[in-house]
Order: C-alpha cells, then sequence, then structure tokens
C-alpha cells in the first residue's frame, strides 16, 4: 500500500502532477484528472477541476472538503449519481479492471450494487418509503442476478444482522418510517455491503446522526471494510472524522486536491494553509474555548445572582395524532434550569431528548403543563396577549437554518428591520439607521441590506439572522443549533461574533446544540439532557474533564477524536 | 419504541368510524344548505307546478293553487317542511316530482347511463394519463418530453363542449365509426367518455408527472440506481409507486365529478342520464328533482373521498400507523416518538 503521496504536488495552483505508479494488485479505485461541470445558464460551471485519487483494497480514504469543494460531485461523478444538470467533462476513473469512467450505462449498471456500495448521506430519506427494508436490501441481489427471491431475501436479513440491526428478521418486515434515522442508516449500510463490493463509498454518513449514534455507525462501516478487504471512500467535512477513521486523507478545495498524505502525518505537518485552517476550525480537534480568555461573570454567580431566566419543575406533554392509538409523548420532564446575566448556557442532548421544547418553553413560544417560568424575577408561566408580546421584546430566537429562517422574496434589510416595525420603533429613517448599525455589528457590509437571502452564503444568512435578533435589544437569544448547518471555518467565525456581541452587549445565551465541541468552546456551564430530564449540569470545564452521568460521558467518548474507545482504535 | 411513549388504548376503528361520522355531516350540510337555497327562493312553486313551468301562462285559478300548495306542504313554515323532508330523505325518499313522479326512481333510472360513460371515462383518463406521465418523465430526449409534458395543459384547457362537438364531427359524422347520440350499447359510449377523458387524462398525468419529476430526484432514487438499478426499474418500481399517492387523490375526485357533473357531455350527445335530469329539474325549476340531484351528487362525492381516505394507508405504509398525514403538533416530535 503507498502511503507516500507527493506533497510537493499539491501546490495551490492545481494538482495535476501523475500520482506515484501502483502495481496491479494493490490498486483498487484509480481516479485520473477528473473533472466535472455543472451547467448553468449556457455556461459550464467547473465543479471538479483536474482530481487523482486512489483507494487501495482495505484502504480508508477520507475525502474532505467544506460545501463546494467538489468532494460529493467527486463520488457522484464515480457511481454515475450527478443530477442532470452536471456533466463529467474529462478523466478516467478504473475499478479493478473495469472502467468506471468513461463507461457505457450498462457497464456501470453491472458494477454499482455489485462492485460497489454507497452509503448516502441521510437515513430520512434515502430509503424508499413505501417498500419494505428487507426488500430493499434484497433488490441488489435480485437486480444483479446474484440469487433467487427465497436465497435474495435470506441473505438480506444477514447483512442487516451484519449492519449491527437487532432482530433483523422483524426489522426486515417493517417499513423505513417504523426505524430511528441511527436503524435506516443501519439498513442503507446493508444495501451497500449485502453483495460484498470491493469499494464502498460513504457520504457524509453520519452528518444527520446524533454522536453516539455516529460512532457506532463508522465503527461498522470499520469492521465490514476489514472484515472482506473492501477499500472505503469515506465523504466528510469534519477532518477529526477523517483523522480517526482513514488510512489516507485527500483535502479539496474549490475542485482541486489542495493536499494529501498519511492521515495522522497530514495532522501533524499540514503544509496547505487551508488544511491548517481546516484544522484549526474543526471543533471536534480544537481545545480552545472561546469564552476562556474572559472572567465569568461574577463566578459562580448563577447561585447568588438574580437569575434572568429560570425555570421550575417544567413539564411538557405532547399527544400523538389521533386516530391510531392515542399515544402522549412526555417531551420535557421536570426541567430546572437557571440563566444569569452575560452567561451562556449550552443545553446538550441528542435528537428526542426535549432540548428544542425546552428553548421553546424558555422563549415563551410553547407553554408548559406544569412548572414555572420567570423572566427578570417576574413569573411569566401562563403570561399571553399584549403582555406577551412585550416581553418577547426582551428575549429572541436564532435558528437552526439560516437558509429557511428568513423571507426569500424579503430584501435583507427589511427582514432586520421587521421587529422594529411590528413593535411602531423608529421612524423610516430612524429604521434604515439602525439596520446599517446592526449590519455593521454582525461585521456585514452596508449594501446587503438592498440584497435578497438567496444571494448571500449560510454564514452570512446566519448573521442576518442575529441581526435580526438583536434588532430590539434583548436581554436573552436562544440560540436553537445556530450552526450546526454551516461549515466548520463559518462555524468558528460565527460562534466568535456571538462571543463578542455577549461581551459588549451582556447577552445571555441559551446555546442548543448537539455538537459538544461547539458547545464546549462558547458555553460557561452545560445542562445535558436526555429523555426529557436534565441528567447533568455545571460549569462546562467541570463538565468536561470530570463527567458525573454516565451518559454525559457516553457523549464525551462519542465526539471524534476525544480518545474515547473510538478513538483509541489508533 | 421510545419509552417515552405512552399508549393509550383504541386504533383504527375509531378512526373509521370517526372518518363515516364526518361524511354524513357533510352529506347533512350539502342537504340543507341546498334546501334552503331551494325552498327559501321567491316565488310560488304551487303556481308553477299549476302553471306546467310556465307561471305566464297560468289559467289555474286560485282555489287550485292552494290546494296544490295544500298537497305539496308549501303552506306548511319552512322549518317544518325542512324536518318532514330531511327526516324522509334520511330513509331514502327524496319526494316527489309535480313532473316525473318519485325522485329516487328518477334518479335510480337515469344513473346507470351516466355510471356507464363515467366508468369508462375514468378507465381511459387513469391509462391515457398515467401512461402520458410516465412516458412524458422517461423520456430522454428533451424536445419529446417538452411535446408530451406540454399536453396535460392543452388537454385541461380546452372547454368540454367544444371537444364533444369536435369528436362528433370527426368520428359520427365524418367517419361514422360511432353513433352521434342515443343511449344504445356500448358504441354510444365511446365518444362521450372519450369526451370526459380529455379531461380526466390531462388532469391526472399533470398530477402524476409532476409528482414522478420530484420523486425522481428524491435520495432512495438516487440509493437505487447505486444498487444499479436501470432507469426502467428505479422508474416503474421506487418513483411511481411514490408519486402515485397525489395521484391517487386525484382520481377520487374525479370520480366524484363524472359521476354527478356530466351536464355537458350529456347534453352534446345528447343521453339521458344523471346530467340531462340535471339540465331538466333547473330548466323546470323543479325544487324536488334538483334537490334529489344535489343529495345524489353529494353522496357521491363524500363517499369517494371516503373510501380514498381509507383506503390510503394500504397504499402508503406511514399512514397505517397513525391513520393520517403525521403533520399535527410538530413532525419533528411524531418521527421522534415513532423511534
Amino acid at each position: 500500500m503507498t502511503l507516500t503521496t507527493p506533497r510537493a504536488a499539491a501546490e495551490h495552483d492545481g494538482h495535476r502532477s501523475t500520482p506515484e505508479p501502483r502495481t496491479g494488485q494493490d490498486r483498487l479505485l484509480a481516479v485520473r484528472g477528473l473533472e466535472v461541470g455543472y451547467r448553468r445558464a449556457r455556461r459550464t460551471v467547473p465543479a471538479v477541476r483536474g482530481v487523482d485519487l486512489d483507494v487501495a483494497p482495505g484502504e480508508t480514504v477520507a475525502l474532505v472538503g467544506e460545501s463546494g469543494s467538489g468532494k460529493s460531485t467527486t463520488a457522484h461523478a464515480l457511481l454515475g449519481l450527478l443530477p442532470p444538470t452536471a456533466r463529467v467533462t474529462g478523466g478516467t476513473a478504473v475499478l479493478g479492471d473495469d472502467p468506471l469512467l468513461p463507461a457505457t450505462e450498462r457497464g456501470r449498471r453491472a458494477l454499482l450494487g455489485r462492485r460497489t456500495g454507497l452509503v448516502p448521506q441521510d437515513p430520512m430519506v434515502g430509503l424508499n418509503p413505501v417498500v419494505r427494508v428487507g426488500d430493499q436490501v434484497a433488490e441488489v441481489l435480485r437486480i444483479h442476478g446474484l440469487a433467487d427471491a427465497a436465497e435474495a431475501r435470506e441473505r438480506a436479513v444477514e447483512a442487516l444482522a451484519r449492519a449491527g440491526l437487532d432482530a433483523p428478521e422483524v426489522r426486515a418486515r417493517q417499513h423505513p418510517h417504523e426505524l430511528s434515522g441511527g436503524m435506516r442508516q443501519r439498513v442503507l449500510i446493508a444495501i451497500a455491503t449485502v453483495a460484498e463490493p470491493a469499494l464502498l463509498v460513504a457520504d457524509e454518513p453520519t452528518s444527520a446522526l446524533d454522536v453516539t449514534v455516529q460512532r457506532r455507525i463508522l465503527d461498522r462501516i470499520a469492521e465490514l471494510g476489514a472484515r472482506t478487504g473492501t477499500g472505503v471512500l469515506l465523504i466528510t467535512h469534519d477532518l477529526g472524522v477523517a483523522v480517526e477513521r482513514a488510512d489516507r486523507i485527500v483535502v479539496m478545495k474549490d475542485g482541486l486536491v489542495v493536499e494529501s498524505g498519511p492521515a495522522r502525518q497530514l495532522v501533524a505537518e499540514a503544509e496547505h494553509p487551508y488544511t491548517r485552517a481546516l484544522l484549526a476550525a474543526a471543533p471536534s480537534l480544537t481545545t480552545r474555548p472561546l469564552v476562556e480568555a474572559r472572567p465569568l461573570p461574577a463566578a459562580g454567580a448563577s447561585q447568588e445572582q438574580e437569575p434572568l431566566l429560570a425555570l421550575r419543575g417544567v413539564r411538557k406533554e405532547f399527544a400523538l395524532p389521533a386516530g391510531g392509538p392515542r399515544r402522549v409523548l412526555t417531551a420535557v420532564d421536570g426541567v430546572d434550569l437557571t440563566l444569569v446575566r452575560g452567561e451562556t448556557l449550552g443545553l446538550v442532548g441528542e435528537s428526542g431528548s426535549g432540548k428544542s421544547t425546552t428553548a421553546r418553553i424558555a422563549a415563551r413560544l410553547l407553554t408548559p403543563d406544569a412548572g414555572t417560568v420567570t423572566f427578570d424575577g417576574e413569573d411569566v408561566t401562563g403570561v399571553r396577549g399584549e403582555r406577551l408580546r412585550r416581553l418577547r421584546r426582551r428575549f429572541q430566537l436564532v435558528y437552526q437554518n439560516p437558509y429557511a429562517s428568513l423571507d426569500p422574496r424579503q430584501r435583507v434589510g427589511a427582514s432586520i428591520a421587521e421587529p422594529l416595525r411590528a413593535f411602531g420603533l423608529a421612524d423610516r429613517a430612524g429604521r434604515a439607521a439602525r439596520v446599517a448599525g446592526l449590519l455593521d455589528r454582525v461585521a456585514l457590509p452596508g449594501e446587503v441590506a438592498e440584497r435578497r437571502p438567496a444571494e448571500l452564503s449560510g454564514g452570512q444568512r446566519q448573521r442576518v439572522a442575529i441581526a435580526r435578533a438583536l434588532a430590539l435589544q434583548p436581554d436573552l437569544v436562544v440560540l436553537d443549533e445556530p450552526v450546526s448547518a454551516l461549515d466548520v471555518s463559518v462555524q468558528a467565525r460565527i460562534l466568535e461574533l456571538l462571543v463578542e456581541l455577549q461581551d459588549d452587549l451582556g447577552l445571555a445565551y441559551l446555546f442548543i446544540s448537539h455538537d459538544l465541541a461547539v458547545v464546549r468552546q462558547v458555553a460557561h456551564r452545560v445542562a445535558v439532557m436526555q429523555s426529557g430530564r436534565v441528567v447533568e449540569t455545571g460549569p462546562t470545564e467541570a463538565v468536561f474533564a470530570d463527567p458525573q452521568a454516565a451518559y454525559t460521558r457516553e457523549l464525551l467518548d462519542a465526539i471524534p477524536g476525544s480518545g474515547g474507545p473510538a478513538g483509541a482504535r489508533r | 419504541m421510545n419509552p417515552l411513549v405512552r399508549v393509550v388504548p383504541n386504533g383504527t376503528a375509531r378512526h373509521v368510524l370517526g372518518r363515516v361520522g364526518q361524511a354524513v355531516l357533510v352529506l347533512w350540510a350539502a342537504y340543507t344548505v341546498a334546501f334552503g337555497v331551494l325552498y327559501g327562493l321567491p316565488g310560488d312553486p304551487a303556481a308553477l307546478i299549476a302553471a306546467g313551468g310556465d307561471p305566464a301562462n297560468s289559467s289555474a285559478t286560485p282555489e287550485q293553487v292552494a290546494a296544490l300548495r295544500a298537497q305539496y306542504g308549501y303552506d306548511q313554515p319552512l322549518l317544518v317542511q325542512y324536518l318532514h323532508h330531511l327526516g324522509a330523505a334520511a330513509t331514502g325518499d327524496l319526494g316527489v316530482s309535480p313532473r316525473t313522479g318519485p325522485v329516487a326512481a328518477s334518479l335510480a333510472q337515469a344513473l346507470p347511463a351516466t355510471a356507464q360513460i363515467a366508468a369508462l371515462g375514468l378507465v381511459l383518463s387513469v391509462v391515457v394519463g398515467g401512461g402520458l406521465a410516465l412516458l412524458a418523465t422517461y423520456v430522454r430526449a428533451r424536445w419529446a418530453r417538452q411535446l408530451l409534458l406540454s399536453l396535460p395543459p392543452l388537454g385541461v384547457s380546452v372547454p368540454t363542449f367544444w371537444v364533444g362537438l369536435l369528436l362528433l364531427q370527426g368520428f359520427s359524422f365524418g367517419l361514422g365509426w360511432f353513433p352521434a347520440f342515443g343511449n344504445d350499447g356500448f358504441s354510444s359510449l365511446v365518444l362521450p367518455a372519450v369526451t370526459l377523458a380529455v379531461l380526466g387524462s390531462a388532469l391526472i398525468a399533470q398530477v402524476f408527472a409532476r409528482s414522478l419529476r420530484a420523486e425522481a430526484s428524491a435520495a432512495y432514487a438516487d440509493t437505487a440506481r447505486a444498487k444499479g438499478a436501470s432507469r426502467a426499474r428505479v422508474h416503474l418500481r421506487h418513483t411511481a409507486r411514490n408519486a402515485s399517492l397525489p395521484t391517487f387523490t386525484i382520481t377520487g375526485v374525479l370520480v366524484g365529478q363524472f359521476l354527478a357533473g356530466t351536464v355537458v357531455t350529456e347534453t352534446v350527445f345528447s343521453r339521458t342520464g344523471i346530467g340531462q335530469l340535471t339540465a331538466t329539474a333547473v330548466g323546470t325549476q323543479d325544487i324536488p328533482l334538483a334537490l334529489g340531484v344535489v343529495v345524489l351528487g353529494a353522496t357521491v362525492v363524500v363517499t369517494v373521498s371516503l373510501v380514498v381516505d381509507l383506503l390510503y394507508p394500504v397504499l402508503d405504509p406511514r399512514m397505517r400507523r397513525t391513520g393520517r398525514a403525521p403533520r399535527r403538533p410538530s413532525a419533528d416530535l411524531v418521527a421522534e416518538a415513532a423511534r
């Protein structure tokens, strides 16, 4: 196996040198000079500009980059899954002795599923909702004529078991909606591996999953790869995952390979500034808390100082839709939380833990079934009507998805000014001045006010959403996964902005995240939620250094590069 | 199963009962509104009856009109009349038309002819519309795809009577393949059914093609392609099944429309049937008959949508657990709870 990739060739201006020759046996996938373009308004915009890539049998190669780097396009081009607007404009790819690119449709179809397997990005939408999962796994064998119907069914159940599903016979007869995200991802792994392919392409296989599930899925892919000598091409935006899981790492930017090499060597001696920037920004690898540099707003303040926000014994149930058996979901079950001015409380937990419901109660978007919500010394649990409206000025929300939370038809300036208009604050000229000031506050140029959200990047949109939240000069901002939809380097800049704003304006943040590494960077205190309850709460450093609850330890171990069980693999 | 979810008893039976109850309520509301409009209108129905539908030429004496008024109960307060008729309607007695006799019998007599062209029209709509949509989204050539996809909007926008007249001109008077009017035999069904199917297939093709295109770019379609599935297999086995769900709803709407509203088609082809009965009832201001037609139409529409609703879970396994689309308090919570 060749681990020494010519680093000197990985210069900024494109990586066009011929990689070292490989012998026939240890080469599984060889991509040379791959070029892919997207058709836009009669022009072809290059997305992949001459990529060379090799995967040896049994080797895991991570293709790392941010959105728009061309990493997913590269993988999709290899598997013939490009959207109709994209076209391979050059280059070759060989899988073993079979041509993958260029290839006839029939020739490629004979390889797909049998010699290659794809683990797609989002398990929630990757399975056909109206077909039983066992049949979806068996279909691979039926398409390639590898088994008759009965045998295919049996082998599908075996593949489901190997992918780590318990009770595979039962699962095989279920439909996708009856399975959780992690279970669906296992089904997709079973589909990808049932024909024992030579190459497994995993396209961000875990980015839609909770950390603990993420770790088990990656373990499973590694095990299956090791068992059959399958080569794995792992596409990821997270350098932390790549370092932990891959033998070799290939870093892509703007459709070019900027650097590649053995995983550990790449981390230790990254040469390209972009690789170094990615390493610095990867939250799972960074240990530098952004809030460490400044004193806590009065140490131990949460006990002494009058809390800005206090939840006491808060409980919320939801009736699940009628029709079938009537069920009640207890989303939040007796939660106590306090938050003082100028403080960030990180609320962490996996999906379904009740953290978002808690946040919605804290922002008085939901009324709890039991318990009290106190804001600035005033009981606001049952406040409604005009009083609630006035209260709204003092706490604001920033949502997870900046692509959905801004009105696409409204100019950015109008979006930011809307809260001011709603409360009748300032006249037209005064509002324009406020908008300019707020844009400046979030480090956006003033001309952005005239643009529409579609013209902005994800990071810029999230800055706009933050500016809108700040328009009414709130005391408390509830941040619901504010950076999880953003690339890592953008993430870091948004987090820095949030900390800076907090310092300047004395804001209190309720910071909701499933990503412990992000919380560690910005939170003064952390509350860990599981199944509707707070299982642990305390100062961030104390919780991270010496977690008390078993669940917290599990969450911490699951962070890539944390040195937990998975990290100890190498 | 999420341990946070408490199971409170009961299931499908209650859903079905609830849905049937809703259907009955809609039916009652339709009857009441129609009754209010028809009986509340100004004008003296007894005078109309006495005049044989033409009050200007009436030769009836006031005494004769009064006798008729008493005979049909028009002298009673409106509420009493309403309760009387509603009670009778609930037992299947839709009253008596002064011109055509018992309304229920007239409807029963007219229904088979309409049902025949509706059934044939529906089969043609599903086959032609479904086939067109499948073909239009499968062909690779851009021009062919554009051409096929432009047909449904055309079919929706041409007026029904014009299509009917065109077919008559071409196939009856011109080629002489089919009779131009009448109710005898299968050959007399063809042109009216085709006329209905032009609209029906266009609607189905429009909805189906749109869903097919959306589903083709769904992630599960990529999963199927990555298995090595051929285009045809992805198209027919994966995307078509999912895309057929909204189409099923449209088809249900068509059934109601065809059975209850074929006035234009039946008039163009001079066929007897519900549509022609509707035209007669309105033309002669025959209040009991008009009410009967409204009740029949409402019954058909309500029944079909009830059947569509109850069949949905058979087609879409996601509906089986809850019996309806999971979009109440928060879809996320429901999805989480289902884990």
